[in-house]
């Protein structure tokens, strides 16, 4: 048991996939800026999306061939001479610029505000992940960069690399905290813990190294989020974002067979799809192939009390508790006890005799309260529950290392 | 192209291999060494009892699941041990008629009316075994049946003879259950070896048996400095009577025990010293098993006793 959440302290290095022929972008709520038949340059802003969320580019070059649902599709000629990739560049006077700088180059920052600390997080989001640290070890001028951006950004009086023990880890000057790799630890809200002592200080961001990457690219080479780095199976690929999990399991020349599981992520916290030509979406950080033996089965048992899932669970929540009232649709009574603290890591229902789906309970409470609250507050909208937006196939949320509140 | 047809599942995609069938089996593989030291000294009254009371649990659980529609799931073995867990609760002199009213009443009583495993808010087979002991007192209770041994109960002794004839029980001797009580919760020796051994392996948290024996032995001392020569030692109590199986299989009953660090050692420990008060102050004998009776009931108030949750992300 103790083995099996060990965390990566050392990475393979990064290795490019040649780009595909077709991406499916995913938009997240983003507003469109081309049309079906445009042509379109690699690197070229395609969808703006709201807030500080991250615009959206495109990773190829090519003609904006459809759109589906919450995604776009560019396809490209594979005889036409691929045009150059479009650079842009953050700029800006004031924190506020550049953050809107950075959301248009793709890299969501709305949490980057200002603060004391800034922790740069590259302890592995999981076991078997080692793409954080292919980033910090083999792409230090863009992390330093990233860095520096940052530095511009959140102004902290420090920024801290909390890295694996051992792992020999480092940010140019920064100082490093060296944690214990050990899962669920690299959850950024364990890891800032980790670093100040204190639970969800209000003074301190975290960045993942994901995510400083994408930044010291954007500021130093003027590149757009277009691609993500996945660790696949010991193997660390930079893919083009919206290629599909099919082109990168190829490249790597894994199979998926009937029954198995396709993740999005690792075993413990990855997104199944159930489709092999789902996308590989922004800020992804490992694609898992799970044999069909090796899956859980989950059941649907009544819980038998035993409190394994409370004396597991990183945020001490009475796990069975909470799971019952969201299973019986009493998702208030889940808030009382703790729904909102879940870090989403998974080890209830991995340690549940009864193998209960408990993070699927909770998942399920999140999801109704977040319903009840948008449908409560504006009684002019005349939407019908009918367009309630719904998740469009293979669909991976975005921030896949903290849970957005 | 036929479409390939994934597994999709909510994470985690993989699990720890517990279930609640092995946690069942390793338990039964706990108490084997104490059933074999029943077998040993009561020879094969102790092994009918045993397998009437395991039978008869199995059977009522399987025709409770049949009945009210709810899946068959008796092959988890949790039947068996709560009928085993009740024929060690008994004496080996048990009529048959007994030991299947005890295993029945723990089943029936003790689990399903509240929904089975998982739903009691009391120790099932210490629910069979009060009802018994209330209704049939001089069938239950080992020392009536003295006529059969010449095991004699060291609790009863200083409970009717003084503290002079109980000092005369040597640690070893109960240890190796040279004492009469319930025929496997006499085997303290034997149970205190599974009870470790589920501990070393991670099946049973030590927060509520050492919890238990830490209260029976804390108590223990407080008693005896306070009344000098009338109460026994905390050695005494610890191995006398059912104190081990207590504090290591009963009082740890998954549905009526408390989840929380805390709670479940402050639990233990009042189940503990509860145990001797009852022995040195009440009418039973052993006090060991009302008292964790007693601590069931107040499952609700330890369970209190949670940690504060890990702060939720702020709201912006
Ligand atoms: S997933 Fe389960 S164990 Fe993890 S924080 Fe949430 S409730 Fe706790
Ligand atoms: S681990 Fe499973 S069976 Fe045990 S208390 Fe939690 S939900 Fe219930």
């Amino acid at each position: 048991m103790r083995n099996v959440f060990r965390l990566a302290d050392r990475a393979a290095p990064i290795e490019d996939v040649p780009d595909p022929l077709r991406v499916r972008l995913p938009l997240g709520g983003a507003r469109l800026l081309v049309r079906v038949g445009d042509a379109v340059a690699a690197g070229q802003r395609v969808a703006e999306s709201p807030g500080l969320r991250g615009d959206v580019h495109a990773s190829i070059g090519g003609v904006a061939a459809a759109v589906d649902g919450d995604f776009l599709t560019i396809s490209r000629d594979p005889d036409a001479a691929p045009a150059p990739e479009r650079l842009g560049e953050v700029a800006g006077a004031d924190a506020d610029a550049l953050r809107r700088g950075l959301a248009a180059m793709g890299v969501p920052c709305a949490d980057l505000t200002d603060a004391d600390l800034l922790v740069v997080n590259a302890l592995e989001p999981e076991p078997g992940v080692t793409a954080l640290g292919a980033l910090c070890r083999f792409e230090s001028p863009a992390m330093l960069a990233g860095a520096r951006l940052a530095q511009r950004i959140a102004e902290p009086s420090r920024i801290v690399l909390a890295a694996p023990r051992g792992a020999g880890l480092s940010l140019g000057p920064n100082p490093v905290h060296e944690l214990e790799p050990r899962y669920p630890d690299g959850l950024d809200a364990l890891t800032v813990r980790a670093v100040t002592g204190r639970e969800r200080p209000g003074n301190a961001v975290v960045v993942g190294a994901d995510r400083l990457w994408l930044m010291g690219r954007a500021a130093l080479e003027g590149r757009a989020a277009t691609r993500a780095v996945l660790t696949v199976r010991g193997r660390n690929l930079r893919v083009a974002v919206g290629a599909s999990v099919r082109h990168v399991l190829d490249f790597a020349g894994l199979a998926a067979h009937e029954g198995d599981r396709v993740l999005l992520g690792g075993a413990l916290r990855g997104e199944a799809v159930w489709d092999l030509d789902a996308p590989v979406p922004r800020g992804a950080y490992a694609l898992t192939v799970l044999p069909r033996a090796a899956g859980a089965v989950y059941t649907d048992a009544a819980c038998m009390n035993c409190g394994e899932c409370h004396l597991i669970c990183p945020a001490r929540i009475l796990v069975g508790i909470m799971a019952r009232f969201a299973e019986f649709g009493r998702f208030e009574g889940a808030q009382r006890y703790g729904l909102d603290s879940c870090l989403e890591c998974g080890l209830c229902a991995w340690v549940c005799p009864a193998r209960r789906p408990l993070l699927q309970f909770i998942r399920l409470a999140r999801r109704e309260l977040a319903r009840a609250a948008e449908a409560q507050p504006p009684a002019a909208s005349m939407e019908t529950p009918g367009d309630a937006p719904v998740e469009a196939p293979g669909a991976a949320p975005e921030a896949r290392r903290e849970v957005p509140a | 192209m036929i479409p390939l047809k994934l597994t999709a599942s909510c994470p985690p995609h993989v699990l720890s291999g517990r279930t609640v069938r092995g946690l069942m089996i390793e338990t039964l593989l706990a108490l084997c060494p104490a059933a074999a030291m029943a077998v040993w000294h009561y020879g094969l009254p102790a092994l009918r009892v045993m397998a009437l009371c395991a039978g008869a649990a199995v059977c009522a659980e399987w025709a409770v699941e049949r009945l009210s529609g709810r899946p068959v799931r008796v092959d988890d073995g949790s039947a068996l041990l709560l009928g085993l867990l009740t024929a060690f609760l008994l004496p080996a002199t048990a009529p048959w008629w007994l030991a299947l009213a005890a295993a029945f009443i723990a089943v029936l009583l003790g689990r399903e009316l509240f929904g089975g495993l998982g739903g009691n808010p009391l120790c099932p087979p210490l629910l069979g075994w009060a009802i018994c002991m209330l209704s049939w007192r001089g069938l239950m209770k080992p020392e009536f049946a003295v006529l059969h041994t010449e095991l004699v109960s060291p609790l009863s002794e200083l409970k009717y003879q003084g503290l002079a004839v109980a000092d005369r029980f040597p640690a070893l001797d109960l240890l190796l259950g040279q004492q009469l009580s319930g025929l496997g919760a006499a085997q303290a020796g034997a149970l205190l070896l599974g009870g470790l051994w589920l501990v070393l392996r991670g099946r049973l948290r030590p927060h509520i048996p050492f919890g238990f024996l830490a209260g029976t032995a804390l108590m223990a001392l407080v008693l005896q400095l306070l009344r000098p020569g009338v109460s026994a030692g905390p050695l005494f109590h610890l191995l006398a009577g059912g104190t081990v199986f207590a504090a290591f299989f009963l009082a740890t009953d998954p549905a009526s025990s408390p989840v929380t660090r805390r709670g479940m050692a402050a639990y233990g420990l009042f189940a503990g010293a509860m145990s001797v008060v009852i022995r040195t102050f009440g009418v039973w004998i052993d006090g060991a098993f009302f008292a964790v009776l007693l601590a069931g009931l107040a499952t609700p108030m330890f369970d209190r006793l949670r940690p504060r949750v890990f702060p939720a992300p702020g709201r912006g």
